[in-house]
């Protein structure tokens, strides 16, 4: 597959790629700075479900560096380290994500029931997380999904035969369900309630990861095995 | 159809889609504004029922303030056999925000309780929280700070002399 590969459009898929995990991990600057009542009352700042999405997409882009590197690195050392490495990326993933469905499952319980308790959690709710950054979101993840699209496309470009990838195809189509995912939960409430369903969302998304995230690891554990054996 | 056109199409179909739920979003998250008052906007709040319902799953994992965070330390207030309890809630680091929620017997309205906050950049509305405000004088909750604050329960001075409790539930 590599003879056939179009080098160009693969280093530009990788770049892409790269680029939407920074624009995810940026996210929490830009929405962060949207929840300051939160953050200077020392509460948990919403805008956590872009930043969720970069486990997920750190896979690909950790699948697409591993196909990457197969262009300069010689076959019989790759499949060597190929399988160690990536079962310490997804066990530190896998940690990353749990981390994440526990802080979000927090944030969540502390929002629903302090915006149930009538009337004084509410209005700490309303001062801290009733005003999200939607139109912020939206443009996040209208920039993330363009992204994405085109790098799917490089990637077809620079090698058709990733379509029988069936993994690598799986895991950017959850990508993009993730995104799906976020604009729908963002855009089914109110404004004021979009704190509480990009809880919800990061909650998914970080599942979702983690699922993957166990797929590779055991994907790793197969690979060191054959290369012992 | 080869897979490359399956792909595009594939491609264009998520497009299309992610434009349409952003567009139907950003109407539904107009269609309540809030006032920029936060106690306006907590009273004209009405709690959707999957909010509530979600509530309800949730509710039983929030932080709530145990009888060890007071000072004494009690959860039932007798204020047949005292007027007045002045209750100091302590500190709690791993907790931003503890739910209080008492429960008035009989429900008559004879207690009166109000909680002060200690942190001083605690916004006004919550800084002084009284069970006056709350609309069901007899079974409310107050939003208890990490740093905790001071606690008083007085009996009313109008109700007749009978048992009248308190309970943090």
């Amino acid at each position: 597959m590599l003879d056939t590969m179009r080098k160009p459009f693969l280093i530009a898929a990788l770049i892409i790629i790269l680029l939407v995990v920074l624009v995810e991990l940026g996210s929490i600057a830009m929405l962060g700075r949207a929840a300051s009542a939160a953050s200077s009352l020392e509460a948990p700042t919403p805008g956590k479900a872009i930043p969720a999405l970069a486990l997920l997409d750190g896979l690909i882009l950790f699948a697409t560096l591993i196909i990457a590197i197969a262009l300069l690195v010689p076959e019989r050392v790759q499949s060597k380290v190929q399988g160690i490495v990536t079962g310490i990326v997804s066990i530190l993933l896998l940690l990353g994500c749990i981390t994440t469905i526990v802080a979000d499952f927090a944030l969540l319980i502390l929002m629903v029931t302090l915006l149930m308790a009538i009337p004084f959690g509410t209005i700490a709710y309303f001062i801290m997380w009733a005003n999200f950054d939607t139109g912020g979101a939206r443009i996040a993840l209208s920039l993330l999904m363009a992204l994405k699209i085109a790098f799917a496309g490089l990637l077809v470009a620079a090698q058709q035969r990733f379509l029988g990838n069936k993994g690598f195809v799986l895991i950017i189509l959850t990508s993009l369900a993730a995104n799906l995912i976020i604009v729908t939960l963002h855009g089914l409430v109110p404004g004021f309630l979009v704190s509480i369903t990009d809880s919800i969302a990061a909650i998914v998304v970080s599942i979702l990861a983690a699922v993957w995230a166990v797929v590779y690891l055991i994907g790793g554990f197969v690979s060191v095995v054959k290369v012992v054996a | 159809m080869s897979a490359t056109k399956v792909v595009i199409l594939v491609l264009v179909l998520v497009a299309a889609l992610f434009v349409v739920l952003a567009v139907w979003g950003a109407g539904n998250n107009r269609s309540q504004t809030t006032s920029g008052d936060p106690n306006k906007d907590a009273q004209n709040f009405s709690a959707p029922p999957l909010l509530d319902r979600l509530n309800g799953v949730v509710a039983g994992f929030a932080p709530r303030l145990d009888a060890g965070h007071l000072e004494p330390s009690s959860t039932v207030f007798d204020l047949g056999k005292q007027n007045h309890y002045s209750v100091q809630v302590l500190s709690n680091s791993s907790h931003k925000y503890r739910q209080a929620k008492f429960k008035i017997e009989p429900p008559d309205g004879c207690a009166h309780l109000a909680y002060t906050e200690a942190a001083s950049d605690t916004p006004d509305s919550l800084k002084q929280q009284d069970s006056l405000k709350a609309k069901d004088p007899n079974q409310f909750s107050f939003t208890i700070g990490a740093q905790g604050g001071t606690l008083t329960l007085d009996r009313k001075p109008a109700t007749p002399a009978r048992p009248c409790t308190v309970q943090l539930e």
